[in-house]
């Protein structure tokens, strides 16, 4: 909210205190203060008088002003373009020398086209006033000050109510009571120790409620008030008041209105006035109205069940807290008044606000909630305000729904000195808190007993009062240590997130990047592909945008997206990882993503190969072993997944049981040369269970043979390797792949790498040991597979 | 023999000798070997002077020997010179062939890097790792309960409101912030303490812009103990913000209001663009905000089963996003979901 310094001034001395401590002060005792700045500044001003305007002889367009600014600085020349320049008007000259520093301007004695100027005749947003503040004639053209305001007088600023300073604070939301000036005041009242100058008392007609004009049918308004006024002939609303209107964003309609927008100003309190001879019978609020209503600047609306309003009986006269309807609406003719002042459920305001799109200063008062029991405060100052908007009046009736008026309801509570130092770790004395419970008028009752005044409901237990001690007092009073920490260690209580860790690690050192990536996709991606679950996904009703609809099943959508997209933006060569939580309808999963995209580069670009299944393969073999899952117990087979190239990708199985798939997508879905795979870490995780266990070992000089088979298409090279194996040969230690080579088409010659070692440090194996082996292996192989040696 | 024809016969051979080195040119260490083998071996001057020595006159026996073992000496170190000569210049030939291009590329060894999002939440947990603090994990798909009701966020608070969260159904939202770990975390407590966590993860809202995304990474933490003051949560804000930003930098701390705790606090780190003199990225105040924290409300504490009589408790969180755009200058939120390669290659330091 938007402070005037002028109008604090008028509630709380506090001209004394520089803006700048008043700002620290309140910035370091819990309030966000957004900026603060003057209204209008500028040096060497005076006010003149046009006394001869003419045409500049040498353009179409600017004058020849003479101005006289009084005895002390005589009749000036001023060449000015201002349309609205004309003789008799008073106007702000800046003098020679005078610095405007909205504009950053420095004003000469110059010669323009051929005529001396000696100063500038001013607008206000030269002088640095902000355009939400001005009409637009003051925005086009020099100011045209009041014919009253005497020529030769230099405190322009002060005179023309200019010499302000507003303070935007940004009032958080337990401290609804500072969305007020007079918050504001108590608060500054507090922090400074300046008594408040005095605020309207309770006005004596708010303890004569004769409740029969008042009908309240809905939960969603616990209090409405209204104080019946007549005979009211209103009068011009007073500069200062449009003044603090225009700064709080609020434009000076018509007496009446002002009087009820600058009463919320001060209070805090939305009020609505109604002209009450157009109010037949009484005020009955309701929620269960379902029309079309004109409000009072002509729009059409739609109310419906849930919007709180208020009716003359079963007309609707105003919907509360946003709009006043145009049936019941003050005017220049209105003779007698009500005014309304209510308290309405900030949930319903707030949601009947955002679906009509109205939103008002009011509106955002209520949508914040306010505190029941500043409305008799709120009332009292209004009544008190009549004599400036109007000649005439007499308050004649009050009337509520609310029973507890004029009492305190904020709760009495224990409080306890030395709980609040353990809390606090802080050496607090008695005299100091107390300091602070006077400070904010805390009454202070018997056996430790507290209650806040009645515009403070946010105090309401021990920890309230902590805070404003702990606020009221520099943070250094606390002697920061870490002495109370209770003394814990470290536990990995989920082997996935160090799992995931060193996965991370390995796949960075391999050159991967990891992404981060949208956890909302659009519905086409989410349906696109799925690893694993194909069930339905989670949907958020209240989307942005369909692009972030769907709370995503699987990462590989976003890895091709994210592929894509560096593609797109001539990235070609790289290697990408995902590792994330999911939330599948089923349960939390965590996933891995892996792309592999373009080539991989040696030291020589001519023998860049592209990625192939082969890399993503050992990078998977790679992960598993080094978090503990061994060769052995890894499966692939061609994959089933019909989003993959059926023949140029796996399904990975450990022990039997299903954890991922990769390789190339299937031509359909992609058609750049892009690998990718993706593992479901949470059942990886629970298949790990191998533990370091050394073994003793022989160093043994080992004996290798190549063997080249010749083989068709559907045998793989695992029959070989398994079929070799199966034959169980003692010596045999080893069976790898050696060289595969395609020559022409069809024919494939694999060869096989086979280490044969005795298992005796002391015994050699003999040449004709092994040849018997390579003979058994030969005929087996051949014999089984069907399949012969490369002669 | 006499000893006259003894010397002149060694003189006769040492001048042979000579010769042959001063002619020695390429010749190779075989030839050198040959040499040595004529001169040292069986057929020898030497040789032959040794068998002599039994024939020799006992007055000049002495002598003899002196002078032909001085020979001898005279001889191997003569041909060790050479031999230690040739082998230094075949390694300086075998060193000539092995020269390289140095500057030519390594191989490659592709770097790969952390995203920066995940740089800082691995910096951040290691800080309170250090301090014996558990990482809490939990859904990201999340019931209202936990989300809202059990972190003093009741059914009414604007921040509850359609626009600011995503909602699944009647029962769940997407959480829009982790604290829901917290009250899974003190729900499995079953009200008995200690607990001293982080949450580190995702959480939503419905925002966007140049410093807003609608998805955004979060760290809180929580200590719930018997013990545990707010003068202790300030230094471990204050050594935090030093881990993070450098140990010297200033740390500020103003009252704040957060419905989870009360007293609450933001703190501020002093402005490392400008060190506190003020600039565009701390607009002129010297300062950035970093996060808030407070005390656990004891309202909170109540909700989820603690006695507030008996337990007290700490709470703070930090955007991750915030603190990685503040540390590595990047500008836009959005960079971090896009994935750029040129982007992501810039965190390649650990």
């Amino acid at each position: 909210m938007k402070f005037s310094l002028n109008l604090l001034n008028k509630y709380i001395d506090i001209k004394n205190i520089p803006i700048k401590k008043l700002v620290d002060r309140l910035v370091f005792s819990g309030f966000e203060v957004e900026e603060y700045h003057q209204v209008a500044s500028g040096t060497k001003l005076v006010i003149g008088q046009i006394i001869s305007c003419v045409d500049h002889p040498n353009s179409d367009h600017l004058h020849l002003l003479k101005v006289d600014c009084g005895k002390k600085y005589g009749v000036l020349q001023i060449v000015c373009g201002a349309k609205n320049a004309r003789e008799g008007i008073k106007v702000i000259v800046a003098r020679v020398g005078a610095y405007l520093p909205s504009i950053n301007l420095t004003i000469n004695e110059s010669v323009i086209r051929g005529q001396k100027s000696c100063g500038m005749c001013c607008s206000l947003t030269e002088l640095g006033v902000d355009k939400s503040l001005l009409t637009d004639s003051q925005i086009n053209g020099i100011e045209e000050v009041d014919s009253s305001i005497k020529v030769g007088e230099e405190k322009v600023l002060k005179v023309l109510g200019l010499d302000d300073t507003i303070i935007d604070v940004n009032v958080l939301p337990n401290r609804g009571d500072i969305l007020s000036y007079f918050g504001l005041v108590r608060e500054l009242s507090s922090l400074f120790s300046i008594p408040v100058n005095s605020l309207p008392a309770i006005n004596k007609i708010l303890s004569k409620n004769d409740k029969s004009l008042v009908e309240v049918k809905t939960d969603l308004c616990p209090r409405f008030d209204v104080v019946k006024v007549d005979s009211v002939i209103p009068s011009s609303t007073p500069e200062y008041v449009k003044k603090a209107l225009l700064i709080s964003g609020i434009r000076p309609i018509s007496s009446l209105v002002d009087l009820g927008n600058y009463a919320m100003l001060l209070t805090g309190q939305p009020f609505n006035i109604y002209d009450a001879d157009f109010i037949s019978k009484k005020f009955v609020i309701k929620d269960d109205i379902t029309s079309s209503l004109i409000t009072f600047d002509g729009k059409k609306i739609q109310v419906k069940n849930g919007d709180i309003v208020i009716c003359d009986n079963d007309k609707p006269v105003c919907i509360a807290g946003i709009m006043a309807l145009k049936n019941a609406s003050v005017n220049n003719s209105t003779k007698n008044i009500y005014i309304e002042a209510a308290v309405f459920s900030h949930k319903a305001i707030r949601s009947t606000s955002n679906r009509l799109g109205l939103s008002s200063y009011s509106s955002n008062l209520f949508a914040k909630g306010r505190n029941m029991s500043l409305v008799d405060e709120a009332l009292s100052t209004i009544i008190s305000l009549l004599p400036e908007f109007t000649t005439n009046f007499k308050v004649t009736s009050y009337s509520s729904n609310y029973t507890n008026n004029l009492k305190n309801m904020n709760p009495i509570f224990t409080f306890s000195l030395d709980k609040l130092n353990q809390r606090l770790g802080g050496h607090y004395t008695k005299e100091e808190v107390k300091a602070v419970l006077d400070a904010y008028n805390i009454k202070q009752l018997p056996n430790n007993k507290l209650q806040a005044p009645i515009y403070r409901n946010d105090i309401a237990e021990q920890c309230d009062i902590e805070e404003e001690v702990f606020r009221y007092y520099s943070v250094d009073k606390l002697d920061i240590n870490f002495d109370s920490y209770p003394k814990t260690y470290f536990h990995v209580n989920s082997s996935l997130i160090h799992n995931e860790k060193i996965i991370s690690n390995y796949l960075i050192n391999n050159g991967f990047y990891r992404i981060l990536s949208y956890t909302l996709i659009d519905e086409k991606k989410d349906k696109l592909i799925r690893v694993f679950s194909d069930k339905e996904s989670f949907k958020v009703r209240n989307a942005m945008t369909s692009d972030h609809e769907i709370v995503r099943s699987d990462l590989l959508p976003s890895m091709l997206e994210t592929i894509h997209y560096n593609l797109d933006h001539f990235q070609n060569d790289f290697k990408l990882f995902e590792i994330s939580p999911l939330d599948l309808v089923d349960g939390t999963r965590t996933y891995l993503s892996i792309g592999l995209c373009g080539k991989k580069t040696n030291q020589l670009k001519s023998q860049d190969i592209d990625y192939s299944f082969f890399d993503i393969k050992g990078y998977i073999t790679g992960l598993l072993s080094i978090i503990g899952i061994n060769q052995d117990r890894v499966c692939f087979s061609y994959s089933l997944n019909k989003s993959f190239h059926p023949k140029a990708s796996a399904d990975i199985k450990i022990d039997g049981k299903f954890v991922g798939t990769i390789g190339k997508l299937h031509p359909l879905i992609e058609n750049e040369n892009i690998i990718v795979g993706e593992l479901d870490l949470t059942a990886i995780d629970e298949l790990v269970t191998n533990k370091i266990k050394f073994k003793p070992f022989t160093s043994i000089s080992n004996i290798k043979r190549e063997l080249s088979f010749e083989i068709p298409n559907n045998i793989t090279y695992d029959n070989i390797i398994t079929t070799i194996i199966n034959i169980n040969i003692n010596h045999l230690i080893n069976a790898e792949l050696y060289d595969i080579y395609n020559k022409d088409n069809n024919q494939t010659y694999l060869t096989v790498s086979l280490t044969f070692s005795s298992n005796d440090e002391h015994i050699a194996l003999k040449n004709e040991e092994i040849d018997e082996y390579i003979k058994e292996i030969v005929s087996t192989v051949e014999n089984k597979l069907n399949i012969k040696l490369r002669k | 023999m006499d000893l006259k024809n003894i010397k002149e016969e060694i003189q006769l051979e040492k001048e042979q000798i000579a010769s042959f080195f001063s002619s020695f040119g390429d010749k190779t260490s075989q030839d050198l070997n040959n040499k040595k083998s004529e001169i040292l071996g069986k057929n020898s001057l030497l040789s032959r002077l040794f068998s002599s020595m039994k024939s020799i006159d006992e007055k000049i026996k002495k002598e003899v020997g002196a002078i032909i073992t001085g020979y001898r000496e005279y001889l191997n170190n003569l041909f060790a010179e050479k031999e230690k000569e040739l082998f230094n210049k075949k390694i300086e030939q075998r060193i000539i062939q092995e020269q390289i291009d140095i500057t030519l590329p390594g191989n490659n060894f592709s770097v790969g890097a952390n995203h920066p999002y995940y740089k800082i939440i691995d910096e951040i947990s290691s800080f309170f790792i250090s301090l014996g603090f558990d990482i809490a994990t939990g859904p990201e798909v999340e019931t209202e309960i936990n989300n809202f009701e059990k972190v003093n966020i009741p059914v009414g608070h604007p921040s509850r409101d359609m626009q600011d969260s995503f909602s699944i159904n009647n029962k769940y939202v997407l959480r829009s912030h982790t604290s829901s770990v917290q009250a899974r975390v003190m729900e499995k407590a079953k009200g008995i303490g200690p607990i001293k966590i982080i949450c580190p993860g995702k959480v939503y809202r419905r925002d966007n812009d140049a410093t807003h995304s609608h998805q955004f990474g979060q760290i809180e933490g929580l200590v719930i103990s018997e013990e545990i003051t707010f003068a202790s949560l300030l230094a471990t804000l204050k050594e935090l913000i030093r881990h993070i930003f450098g140990k010297n930098r200033n740390v500020r701390f103003k009252p704040s209001f957060f419905p989870f705790t009360e007293p609450s606090v933001e703190a501020d780190v002093e402005c490392f663009e400008c060190d506190g003199k003020g600039c565009s990225l701390c607009k002129n105040t010297g300062y950035i905000e970093i996060l808030g924290a407070g005390m656990v409300h004891p309202n909170v504490l109540r909700l989820n089963h603690f006695d507030d009589n008996k337990y007290r408790g700490f709470a703070f969180g930090l955007g991750v996003d915030r603190i990685a755009m503040l540390k590595y200058g990047i500008d836009d939120i959005k960079r971090f979901y896009i994935n750029d390669v040129n982007f992501l290659k810039q965190f390649t330091k650990e």
